[in-house]
């Protein structure tokens, strides 16, 4: 659905993004981690379309993005794409309710904005305070704000940074199993910067970014990271199907039939990495 | 993707009603919603985006509208202006030039040439040769001449008006009657009959009203003055060596724009026989008049250069249209110069202080306009948001600069005769077609233009890029 093909990007001398590459699948969560300023929400500025990189291209459903003129590109952050904040970035002289149905009122083609919006609002349990402005409200209320605003579009991919680096334990844990919840629900996909490693226990894709590249880990769900893949993902797919289909397709069809069995597994019974291994047996 | 429940259970209007209930009012669309039918919902839609629009502009409206104050000075001073300027410059049209229509031409000798635009060029000085006469009448190209001949004595012209009586020296002139045809009403009228009719220049009328503002009197309008007894006064010199006065009776017919040199005109038969009269009379004159003007009609206007070219050739000199048209607008230029100045001036500091507002709004506001790219709102919408409320606002001052303005220049065109009474013959008049609206669109323009650049700049805020920095 969204690939990200050999992108690279530099900051002035300091090169953050050396020919990433990244699929998005259909109803997956893809979280994404790595330390700080190793360019993790630069990655998501320029999936969508906000930021341009120095080389490579962003395919959404098989169309460079950086080849749409900018209101196109507009309209793709606003219909196809939904985003979460750390800091919730919600507008301040709005209540609530307005954040939520800002983006709807922007899209020409929305149907029944009012009742998406009320039923958003019923769904998160946010109604008592829809009519409250954002500095009233709890980091756990506005982050479900947040979180209305970015689906009420019917979004095909959320694009989420640090979502719980402003909450308390118990509401980041809320807010993942909501993500779990609007993904198998709804069929939206999310891609999670994090350093919340509670993240994994609902990922189906994990990349950690490091030197400017991605490194794939194969998590199972329940946290444990159970194999660590060195090789970059277009490399490892071009070895492995150099058929007529493009790599970057085959990619998503191999992290799919990967994260498949992986579902399966539960969380006990994971494999620990060889790095744990240590850890585990003291 | 399976999230069509998500979006249909919503349709329910039972979440709508609930809120009714409640009491609560998010936007004034609201109230209409639970009543829409399918195809009110694009509307409601566009009055949703609107009613956000206009949210956002009244956060931004104070400091917008006192930044844009500059647009109501402006405004006014445009607004006084151009219908000032038109009146000056009809006033030195008729006044001081004289009206000549597109296939006119004014014909005079050389030594009546001024280097002053603000004197009339046609002052009686020198004669144009009777050979030279019946030469431009002979002229081909030239269909009527009408010329204008003044009696070669020493004349006055007296009245009595108030209970004083003036009598300043003044030539006497002739022309026939057909020279005022289509420019002067009851032109068949100018002929002699117990009295002889006089047609002073509007110039006079204007001095005599300068003369009575200045003592404290009313003005006196053509139709006040009308038929006003008129003694012309001839001084004939006798070979004694002394002068004898001939009084002649006289009435004011009227006053013309279209000769502008202090005389009187009377019919030329007036002229003529009094001077085949008395021509004799100091022994030195042949004719007893002069021809001091000529106004030739040209067939066809393209042969205007060979028509002056053949006047230059006589050292006569001569004047069409688009000579009293391009003295007017030299004149006019040293008003024009300091409006231009005066309008730069505030031009400049309006679209300066409307440039800094908006600048100010942009970046105190750049976390809004980065979320909105986020969003989904696209550059252009951004650019428009900004230049629509700034076109708006100075469409609101510049109708109150119109306003202001038109009312200061009804009120200059009440007060100017009095605070300067030798202005007091420029008809000032604040109607004018299509001003409005020419304020209106300008004050826009301004505003919108200097609205332009902070909303680029705004449209080009950018989240991810500022954490790039």
């Amino acid at each position: 659905m969204l690939v990200v093909e050999n992108v690279s990007m530099s900051f002035g001398e300091r090169d953050i993004l050396k020919n990433v590459n990244m699929t998005i699948g259909e109803k997956t969560i893809t979280v994404i981690t790595g330390k700080s300023g190793t360019g993790k929400t630069t990655l998501l500025g320029i999936m969508s379309g906000l930021l341009k990189p120095d080389s490579g291209r962003v395919l959404f459903r098989g169309k460079n993005i950086f080849r749409w003129l900018d209101f196109m590109r507009s309209r793709y952050r606003n219909k196809k794409i939904g985003f979460i904040f750390q800091f919730f970035n919600l507008l301040p002289d709005m209540t609530a309710y307005q954040n939520i149905i800002y983006p709807a009122i922007i899209n020409p083609f929305s149907k029944n904005i009012r009742g998406e919006a009320d039923f958003l609002v019923n769904y998160l349990g946010i109604s008592h305070i829809k009519n409250n402005y954002p500095t009233t409200l709890s980091g756990g209320e506005l982050q479900r704000v947040a979180v209305a605003r970015s689906i009420i579009n019917r979004p095909e991919v959320v694009l989420a940074d640090e979502p719980t680096g402003n909450l308390d334990d118990a509401t980041a844990d809320q807010i993942i199993s909501l993500f779990s919840e609007i993904k198998e629900k709804y069929g939206i996909s999310f891609v999670i910067v994090t350093h919340e490693k509670k993240f994994l226990s609902v990922a189906d894709v994990h990349y950690h970014l490091t030197d400017g590249q991605f490194v794939r880990m194969d998590n199972a769900r329940g946290g444990a990271v159970k194999k660590e893949e060195k090789e970059k993902a277009v490399p490892v797919v071009r070895k492995k199907s150099p058929g007529k289909k493009a790599p970057v397709r085959n990619a998503v069809k191999k992290t799919e039939k990967k994260a498949v069995p992986a579902k399966k597994k539960s969380p006990v019974k994971a494999k620990p990495v060889p790095a744990k291994k240590g850890k585990a047996k003291k | 993707m399976g999230n069509d429940i998500l979006f249909s259970e919503a349709v329910s209007p039972v979440h709508v009603q609930q809120d009714a209930a409640a009491g609560q009012m998010h936007f004034w669309g609201n109230g209409l919603y639970q009543y829409c039918e399918k195809d009110m919902k694009l509307m409601l839609h566009i009055l949703m985006n609107i009613s956000f629009a206009l949210r956002d502009s009244a956060r931004n409206i104070l400091k917008s509208l006192i930044s844009s104050f500059g647009i109501i000075v402006l405004i006014s001073f445009l607004v006084m202006y151009i219908p000032f300027r038109d009146s000056v410059k009809n006033y030195i049209e008729t006044s001081l030039f004289g009206k000549l229509a597109i296939n006119e031409i004014k014909i005079y000798p050389r030594s009546a040439q001024q280097n002053n635009i603000f004197t009339p060029s046609s002052s009686i000085r020198g004669q144009i040769p009777f050979a030279h006469v019946r030469a431009i009448k002979g002229i081909k190209e030239i269909d009527k001449t009408y010329s204008i001949i003044k009696l070669d004595f020493k004349t006055k012209v007296h009245g009595e008006m108030l209970g004083q009586s003036r009598a300043p020296f003044l030539p006497i002139c002739g022309v026939s009657r057909e020279f005022f045809k289509g420019k002067l009403r009851n032109w068949n009228g100018f002929r002699t009959g117990k009295t002889v009719p006089v047609v002073a220049p509007k110039m006079i009328l204007e001095l005599m009203n300068n003369y009575f503002i200045l003592n404290g009197l009313p003005r006196m309008s053509e139709n006040d003055l009308r038929g006003f007894p008129l003694d012309l006064r001839v001084f004939i010199p006798a070979p004694d060596g002394e002068e004898r006065m001939h009084e002649i009776k006289a009435h004011l017919f009227g006053f013309s724009d279209v000769f502008a040199f202090p005389a009187v005109l009377v019919p030329r038969d007036v002229v003529t026989s009094f001077a085949a009269r008395h021509r004799y009379a100091a022994g030195r004159l042949k004719q007893g008049y002069q021809h001091i003007m000529l106004y030739a009609n040209i067939k066809d206007v393209r042969k205007l250069p060979e028509v002056a070219q053949k006047l230059r050739k006589m050292g006569l000199v001569f004047e069409s249209q688009h000579d009293v048209a391009e003295k007017t607008n030299r004149a006019l230029s040293v008003i024009d110069d300091f409006s231009f100045v005066v309008i730069g001036i505030l031009l400049i500091i309006t679209v300066i202080s409307i440039f800094n507002s908006y600048l100010n709004i942009v970046y105190t506001r750049s976390h809004k306009f980065s979320l909105k790219r986020i969003i989904g709102v696209s550059k252009v919408r951004i650019i428009m948001g900004f230049v629509v409320e700034a076109a708006f606002i100075g469409a609101m001052y510049g109708m109150i600069g119109y306003y202001a303005g038109k009312w200061m220049l009804d009120y200059a065109a009440k007060k100017l005769p009095v605070w300067v009474p030798a202005l007091s013959n420029i008809a000032i008049h604040s109607e004018r077609e299509g001003l409005f609206l020419m304020a209106l669109v300008f004050s826009m323009l301004i505003s919108a233009v200097s609205a332009l650049i902070p909303a680029v700049f705004a449209s080009n805020m950018n989240l991810f890029k500022a954490v790039r920095k």
